[in-house]
């Protein structure tokens, strides 16, 4: 089997999967949206208008949400031995991150799609920037989330209690691509453009080639039984 | 069974690191001239210093050493990568503790969100996490593994702390300036030579730490072996 026949085998492999059991999509989105009412609620009125407060949640309920799903990427491989199936496989391992971390970046995406509208309509927020800009400012994140998310996602399925420690293995490294979000959504949503914020387009190109560049090299080691 | 016998290297560091420190701190409260400005608080600037700089080389050590496990397979390169760890936690937590007081004095704030600062605080989070790893993998061999996977990843913190000064120019101040490609110290002569003692003092520290960690790393392997051992033998 082609290296890349198996990547696109494990990413559909992924996508039947989430359509019937709806892990790694809905219940993130639903989270998202919870994590929308509860912010709305527990902010005063009047700071739901100011300036980065719309940014700031936003943020907060995608990562926080992503979570969720990401972490199960690998722990689902885990049960039933599937990950051996993968495992013994006759391709490249290689091949097993990037399907792993696409799918990842698909499901991301899908919750993003669900929860943006939604905070935009709450926060009564408009749009000024481009929406061509916008979208490649949010899929920039979520790469390199996708990425940050996939490799500790794989580490986390083998340890003790690695759901519950997931989160905490992964913020640390994920606080760079929260601020570099924030910084650029609030500079879209007032002047337009990246503007004066440009430095953080070049700090998540540099995670975006990191985490998918380092686990790519090193993920042999990651996955042995 | 081998008995136990206490590792040279580590009294011999730790015999020429001692008095570097008393030597160092000599320098850094006595010798050195007074900043024009800040007066006697800046001289907290040569321990920040000199622990900044070997909370980076303890992670450089956790970094190269866990490179080193997953091509090796050696677990001594494991226990140093987390001896390193820890001392470089240490480190890590003295260079903010002695930035906070050193904050209180000049910008009247323990803390500020400055990208150094916060750059420096995830960093401290991130290798938490990596004995978090530590404490929650099953097995000696996976351990080690998940250990250096981990160790490789976050080492992406550090130049992000070493470089977040500027590269978003916060009010965190950056003594090494570059003019045209050349480095460039605003700095007394007699100041550059107390925080270059501090450095290689603190550094000595570092190896007679780590030499001793690595020792009790290596004991406690052992005791967990005997231990098994004698479980076994109870059992039959």
């Amino acid at each position: 089997m082609s290296w890349a026949r198996a990547l696109a085998a494990i990413v559909w492999k992924d996508l039947r999967l989430e359509w019937r059991t709806g892990e790694a999509v809905l219940t993130p989105a639903l989270l998202a949206l919870l994590l929308l009412l509860v912010i709305v609620f527990a902010l005063p009125p009047a700071a739901a208008r100011l300036e980065g407060v719309f940014t700031a949640s936003l943020w907060t309920a995608v990562f926080f949400a992503g979570t969720v799903g990401l972490g199960r990427s690998f722990a689902r491989e885990r049960a039933e031995g599937r990950l051996w199936g993968l495992l013994l496989a006759p391709v490249d391992r290689s091949a097993i991150f990037l399907a792993k971390g696409l799918s990842a970046f698909l499901f991301l995406a899908m919750v993003a799609l669900v929860t943006m509208p939604a905070f935009f309509a709450v926060f009564g927020q408009r749009l000024e920037a481009p929406l061509w800009l916008w979208t490649a400012t949010v899929g920039l994140v979520l790469l390199a989330y996708s990425g940050v998310g996939t490799l500790v996602s794989a580490v986390a399925a083998q340890l003790r209690a690695g759901d519950v420690l997931y989160p905490v293995l992964l913020f640390p490294l994920l606080v760079p691509v929260v601020l570099a979000a924030v910084h650029l959504t609030d500079a879209l949503l007032e002047t337009g453009g990246w503007g004066t914020a440009r430095s953080w387009v070049h700090l998540l190109i540099m995670y975006n080639l990191l985490f998918w560049g380092v686990p790519y090299l090193i993920f042999e080691y990651v996955v042995e039984v | 069974m081998p008995t136990t016998r206490p590792k040279k290297t580590a009294a011999v560091l730790l015999a020429i690191a001692a008095p570097a420190v008393v030597f160092a701190m000599y320098m850094a409260l006595i010798w050195a001239p007074d900043e024009r400005t800040l007066g006697t608080v800046q001289r907290i600037f040569y321990i920040h210093v000199g622990s900044a700089w070997n909370a980076y080389l303890a992670f450089l050590i956790v970094f190269v050493t866990s490179i080193g496990y997953l091509l090796r397979r050696r677990p001594a390169l494991d226990a140093v990568a987390a001896s390193a760890a820890e001392i470089g936690i240490l480190f890590t937590t003295l260079t903010l503790a002695t930035g906070s007081f050193w904050a209180r004095a000049v910008w009247n704030v323990w803390w500020t969100w400055d990208p150094r600062l916060t750059t420096t605080l995830i960093m401290w989070f991130m290798y938490i996490a990596y004995l978090l790893v530590r404490a929650a993998a099953e097995g000696e061999e996976r351990r080690g593994r998940l250990a250096a996977v981990f160790g490789i990843a976050a080492f992406a913190t550090v130049p992000l702390v070493h470089f977040s000064a500027t590269w978003w120019r916060g009010m965190h101040p950056n003594i090494v300036q570059f003019q045209g490609g050349t480095p460039r110290m605003n700095m007394d002569p007699e100041m550059i030579v107390t925080m270059l003692v501090a450095v290689a003092a603190l550094t000595l520290v570092n190896a007679a730490l780590l030499a001793y960690r690595v020792d009790l790393e290596h004991l406690s392997r052992r005791v967990a072996l005997l231990r098994e051992r004698v479980r076994l033998e109870v059992e039959s």
